[in-house]
C-alpha cells in the first residue's frame, strides 16, 4: 500500500484527503501493473498528489494551524473553568470559544478559515471587557474569575453553612479589585496617557526628522503601543521601557531642531528691527521668548514660527506711514521741507519708533504755523513800508558787501598772482642752478600751476612775468 | 467535634449514654476525647458491672457521620466543619494553651465537658471574685485552712481528669469535700464539685443529689450575689430537670439562667429551644436556636439538626434554615452586585433554587 509521510503532509480537510486517496489508489494500480508504460505514466501522477499536498500544506498551515495557534494563545487568556451561572462576559466568552473549537474541530479548511473571524471577536471582547473595567490585564483578570468561581461554588452548594463562608470569598474579590485598581491607576493610566502625548508630539513634529529616523520611532511607538494595550502588565513595564528611549530621542531630536528654530526666529526678527516700527518690534520679540518658553514646556515646536505676527502688514505699515509725511512734505515746496523729507527717507532704513515720526510730523506742523504766521502778516496795511524799507535795507548792505568783497578778492588775487610769480621764479632759478637752462614747457606742465586764469608770459634769466586774472606780475630771478 | 446531644425522646439511659464518652483534660489544657478502648478501661475502673463495649454498641454522635439537612450544609462542607470545631478543642499554636470555655466552645460544648470547662471557667474574673469572697469569709471565721483544703480539692481534680480512671483519687476528693462542706456549707464552689462528681459516670453517679447539690450551689451563690455562678447553677440544674423529663422545670431554670447570665454561656439558648422543640414549641424553639446562631455560634444550626428533640419540629426547622440560607444568599448576590459581578441567570436561579428547597420541604 502507498502513503504518504503524515508527518510532512497533514491533510485535515476532507476533500483533500479524497482527493489524495484516489490519486495513491491510481498509483498503487500503475505500481501493480508494474510495466515500464505504467511506471513512466506514474510521474505525472505523482506530480499532481505532490501538487495537491503542497496546497493541502499552504490551506493546513493558513487555516488550521495558524488560527489555532492564535486559539490556543488566547485561551490562555481565559483559563479559568467556565462554571455556571455564567456573568454576561463568560457567557459571551463560551459562546464564542464553543463556535471557534466548533469551527476548528471541522475538517475542512473553509470552516477553519472561518475562525479567524470568530477569533477576532473574542481578541476584542476580551480588550473591550479590559478597558470597561479597569482591568486591562489577562492574569488578574483569571485570578478575579477564580476568586469568582469559589462563590459559584457557594451558590452551587447553596447552603447556609456555604454562604456564611461567602464574606471571606468576597473579600478576596473585592481585594483583587482594589489592588487591580491601583495598579491600574499606577502603572497602566499614565502610560496610555504617555503615549498619547508621545504620538501627537511625533505627528506634530514628523517634519522635524529625517525619513529614517521618523520611520524608527514610529515602529518604536507602534511596538510599544502594542505593548500596552496586549492585556497585561508585564508588558506595560516592558512599553514603559520603550516609552522612556522614544521620549528622549524625541526630546534630543527636538531640542536640535529647537536651537535652530530659535535661532533662525531670533535672526529673522533680527533683520526686522528696520523694517517695522520700534515698538511693534519690541512686542514680538516678547511674544517670541513667551513662545520659545512654551514650545520648551510643552515641546510642541510647530507653534515656533512668526506668521501669526502679521509681519507684512506692520512692514507696510511703517512704509506707508513715512511714505505719507514725505509726500506731505514734499507738496510744501518750502526749504524746510527738504530736510524733512530727508531725516524722513532716514527713518526708512533704521530702527525707528513711532515717536520719532510724530517729532517729525511736530516739526512739520511747526513750520507750517510760522508760515501761516508770515502769510497773515503780509496782509498787514503797514507791510509795504516795511517791505520797501527791508528792499532798501537788503540793498545797501548787498552793495556794502559787494564792494568789500571786490577789495578783498582784488587783494587775494593779488597776493595769489604774487604766489604764482613766486613760485614759477623759484622754479627757474631751481632750474638754472641745476642746468643753466629754462624749460618752459616742463614748468606750464606742473600740476600747482595749472589754472585757466595764469598765463606763463615770458621767462628769461632775469625776470618772469605772469599774467592771472588779466593783470600783469613781473618777478626778478635771483642770483645763483 | 460537634456531638449530638443527650434527648429524652432517645429512650436511652443517660448514665449509659455519657458513660460512651469521656473527655480528658491534656497538659496543655486542651481536650480530648477518649476513643473506645479508654471508654471501655475507664467505665470498667469506676463501674465493676460494666460490660465492654463494642463499635456496634456506641450511640453515634459525630456529626460527619449524620445525614444533615442539605440546605443547611452539603456532604463536602462537613471536613472543614470538623476541622474547624476540632480545633476548639486544641491549644493554639501561637500561645500553645487552650482556651476552653463556653464562649470559645460554642456548639462545642457538650455536657460530659461539663467540669473540664468548669475548671477553666473558675479562672474567669467573677469567679475569682467569688473565690475571693468566700476565702475573705472563711479566713473570718476562723477557717483558712478549708479554704486551702479546697483549692487543693480542686487541683487534685484537675489532675483526675486526666486520667478519670482513677476512682481512688476521685473517692478522697469526694470525701475531702464533703468534709469541706460539712465545716463549711456557704461555700457555692464545693457543692458545684460535688454536684459534678455526682453527674460522672462512676459509682457515685446520682442525679438526685446532683441536683440538691446545685440547688445549694445556688442558694450560696445568691447569698454572695454572683450571677455568674447562679446562672451556671440554673444551667447544670435545667439540664438535670431536662433528663430527670421535668421539661417545664428545665425551662424555668434555663429562663432564670439568661437572666442571671445572658453573654458567657450560649449553651443555655441552645438548651431552652431544645426544651421548647422537646414540647413540639418550634416558635420558642426556633426563636432561642435563631439568637444563639446569631450571637453566637453558627455550628448550633448543625447541633440542632443532629439533636433528637429538634428532630420533632423538623418541617419548621428545614424552613428556618432556607430562610436564613435566602438571607446569607440575598446578602452574598448583593454584595457581587455591588462589585459589579452579576450573574445572567442569577434571579432565576435564586427563584428556581428557593421554590426546589419549599417544595422539598
Amino acid at each position: 500500500m502507498i502513503n504518504y509521510n503524515s508527518q510532512i503532509y497533514k491533510v485535515r480537510d476532507q476533500s483533500f484527503e479524497k482527493e489524495c486517496k484516489i490519486i495513491i489508489d491510481q498509483l498503487y494500480t500503475l505500481y501493480l501493473t508494474n510495466s515500464f508504460f505504467s511506471y513512466h505514466q506514474s510521474a505525472d501522477t505523482i506530480n499532481r498528489l505532490s501538487l495537491i499536498l503542497s496546497k493541502n500544506n499552504e490551506n493546513y498551515i493558513r487555516f488550521y494551524k495558524d488560527t489555532s495557534i492564535r486559539f490556543s494563545a488566547l485561551k490562555e487568556r481565559v483559563s479559568w473553568d467556565l462554571i455556571e451561572p455564567l456573568t454576561n462576559f463568560e457567557r459571551d466568552i463560551k459562546m464564542l470559544t464553543d463556535e471557534i473549537q466548533d469551527l476548528l474541530g471541522a475538517q475542512d479548511y473553509n470552516q477553519n478559515g472561518k475562525a479567524k473571524e470568530k477569533i477576532n471577536f473574542l481578541d476584542n471582547l476580551l480588550r473591550e471587557y479590559g478597558k470597561k473595567t479597569k482591568m486591562p490585564d489577562y492574569l488578574t483578570r483569571c485570578r478575579f474569575f477564580n476568586s469568582i468561581n469559589e462563590v459559584k461554588k457557594i451558590i452551587n452548594t447553596n447552603s447556609l453553612i456555604s454562604y456564611r463562608s461567602a464574606p471571606g470569598k468576597l473579600y478576596g474579590i473585592e481585594k483583587i479589585i482594589s489592588e487591580n485598581l491601583k495598579k491600574y491607576v499606577k502603572e497602566y493610566l499614565p502610560y496610555t496617557k504617555k503615549l498619547d502625548a508621545i504620538k501627537a508630539s511625533f505627528d506634530k513634529s514628523k517634519t522635524y526628522f529625517t525619513i529614517k529616523d521618523a520611520k524608527v520611532i514610529k515602529e518604536q511607538i507602534d511596538k510599544s503601543e502594542k505593548l500596552i494595550y496586549n492585556d497585561s502588565y508585564d508588558d506595560i513595564t516592558i512599553a514603559s521601557d520603550l516609552l522612556t528611549e522614544i521620549d528622549s530621542k524625541l526630546f534630543n531630536i527636538q531640542s536640535i531642531k529647537k536651537t535652530k528654530i530659535e535661532e533662525s526666529i531670533n535672526s529673522q526678527l533680527e533683520a526686522l528691527r528696520k523694517f517695522i516700527w520700534k515698538e511693534d518690534w519690541e512686542d514680538i520679540n516678547n511674544a517670541v521668548k513667551v513662545m520659545i518658553s512654551e514650545a520648551e514646556n510643552s515641546g510642541q515646536l510647530y507653534k515656533l514660527n512668526l506668521d501669526k505676527f502679521n509681519i507684512e502688514n506692520k512692514k507696510r505699515e511703517k512704509k506707508e506711514q513715512i511714505f505719507e509725511l514725505i509726500r506731505n512734505e514734499e507738496s510744501k515746496k518750502n526749504f524746510r521741507s527738504a530736510e524733512i523729507v530727508e531725516k524722513a527717507r532716514n527713518l526708512l532704513s533704521v530702527e525707528t519708533s513711532r515717536k520719532e515720526l510724530e517729532e517729525l510730523l511736530k516739526a512739520t506742523s511747526q513750520q507750517d504755523r510760522s508760515k501761516e504766521k508770515q502769510i497773515t502778516m503780509g496782509k498787514r496795511p503797514y507791510s509795504k513800508i516795511l517791505k520797501y524799507s527791508f528792499y532798501i535795507i537788503f540793498l545797501f548792505t548787498a552793495l556794502t558787501i559787494f564792494i568789500i568783497n571786490h577789495y578783498k578778492n582784488n587783494e587775494h588775487f593779488e597776493t595769489k598772482g604774487n604766489r604764482y610769480a613766486d613760485i614759477i621764479e623759484t622754479i627757474v632759478y631751481a632750474q638754472l642752478k641745476s642746468s643753466n637752462e629754462v624749460d618752459i614747457e616742463s614748468i606750464r606742465k606742473k600740476p600747482i600751476l595749472q589754472n585757466n586764469e595764469l598765463k606763463i608770459i615770458s621767462i628769461d634769466n632775469s625776470e618772469v612775468v605772469i599774467e592771472y586774472r588779466n593783470k600783469i606780475y613781473k618777478k626778478n630771478i635771483r642770483k645763483k | 467535634m460537634i456531638l449530638k446531644p443527650f434527648s429524652v425522646s432517645m429512650n436511652v439511659n443517660y448514665r449509659e449514654f455519657i458513660s460512651q464518652n469521656y473527655f480528658v483534660v491534656l497538659p496543655d489544657h486542651g481536650l480530648k476525647r477518649v476513643n473506645l478502648k479508654g471508654v471501655n478501661k475507664i467505665s470498667k475502673e469506676n463501674d465493676p458491672d460494666f460490660k465492654e463495649l463494642e463499635e456496634k454498641d456506641l450511640i453515634p454522635r459525630k456529626f460527619d457521620e449524620m445525614n444533615l439537612t442539605s440546605e443547611l450544609i452539603n456532604e463536602g462542607e462537613k471536613s472543614y466543619i470538623s476541622d474547624q470545631s476540632k480545633k476548639r478543642l486544641e491549644s493554639s499554636e501561637k500561645d500553645k494553651c487552650a482556651d476552653i470555655n463556653f464562649i470559645s466552645l460554642g456548639a462545642v460544648f457538650s455536657f460530659e465537658m461539663l467540669d473540664i470547662v468548669w475548671l477553666n471557667e473558675m479562672e474567669n474574673a467573677e469567679v475569682h471574685q467569688a473565690l475571693d469572697v468566700i476565702k475573705d469569709s472563711l479566713i473570718f471565721s476562723g477557717k483558712g485552712d478549708l479554704n486551702e483544703k479546697f483549692k487543693n480539692f480542686t487541683q487534685m481534680y484537675s489532675k483526675y481528669l486526666e486520667n478519670p480512671s482513677d476512682k481512688n483519687q476521685l473517692s478522697n476528693i469526694k470525701s475531702g469535700i464533703e468534709e469541706c462542706i460539712k465545716n463549711y456549707q456557704e461555700n457555692p464552689f464545693s457543692h458545684i464539685l460535688l454536684g459534678m462528681i455526682y453527674l460522672r459516670p462512676t459509682i457515685y453517679f446520682d442525679l438526685n443529689k446532683a441536683y440538691d447539690e446545685f440547688l445549694s450551689a445556688k442558694k450560696y451563690s445568691l447569698e454572695i450575689e454572683n450571677h455568674y455562678l447562679l446562672g451556671c447553677c440554673n444551667f447544670v440544674l435545667a439540664w438535670i430537670s431536662y433528663i430527670k423529663k421535668d421539661t417545664n422545670e428545665a425551662i424555668e431554670f434555663s429562663q432564670e439562667a439568661i437572666d442571671n447570665e445572658f453573654m458567657n454561656i450560649p449553651e443555655i439558648y441552645f438548651n431552652l429551644a431544645k426544651f421548647y422543640a422537646s414540647l413540639n414549641d418550634h416558635e420558642n424553639a426556633l426563636k432561642l436556636l435563631d439568637e444563639v446562631i446569631n450571637r453566637f455560634d453558627l455550628l448550633y444550626a448543625i447541633k440542632a439538626d443532629i439533636d433528637n428533640d429538634f428532630n420533632l419540629i423538623k418541617g419548621e426547622l428545614i424552613k428556618y434554615f432556607i430562610r436564613i440560607r435566602d438571607e446569607e444568599k440575598s446578602k452574598m448576590l448583593d454584595k457581587l452586585n455591588s462589585l459589579g459581578i452579576d450573574f445572567t441567570n442569577s434571579a432565576d436561579v435564586k427563584e428556581t433554587e428557593t421554590a426546589s428547597s419549599a417544595e422539598k420541604t
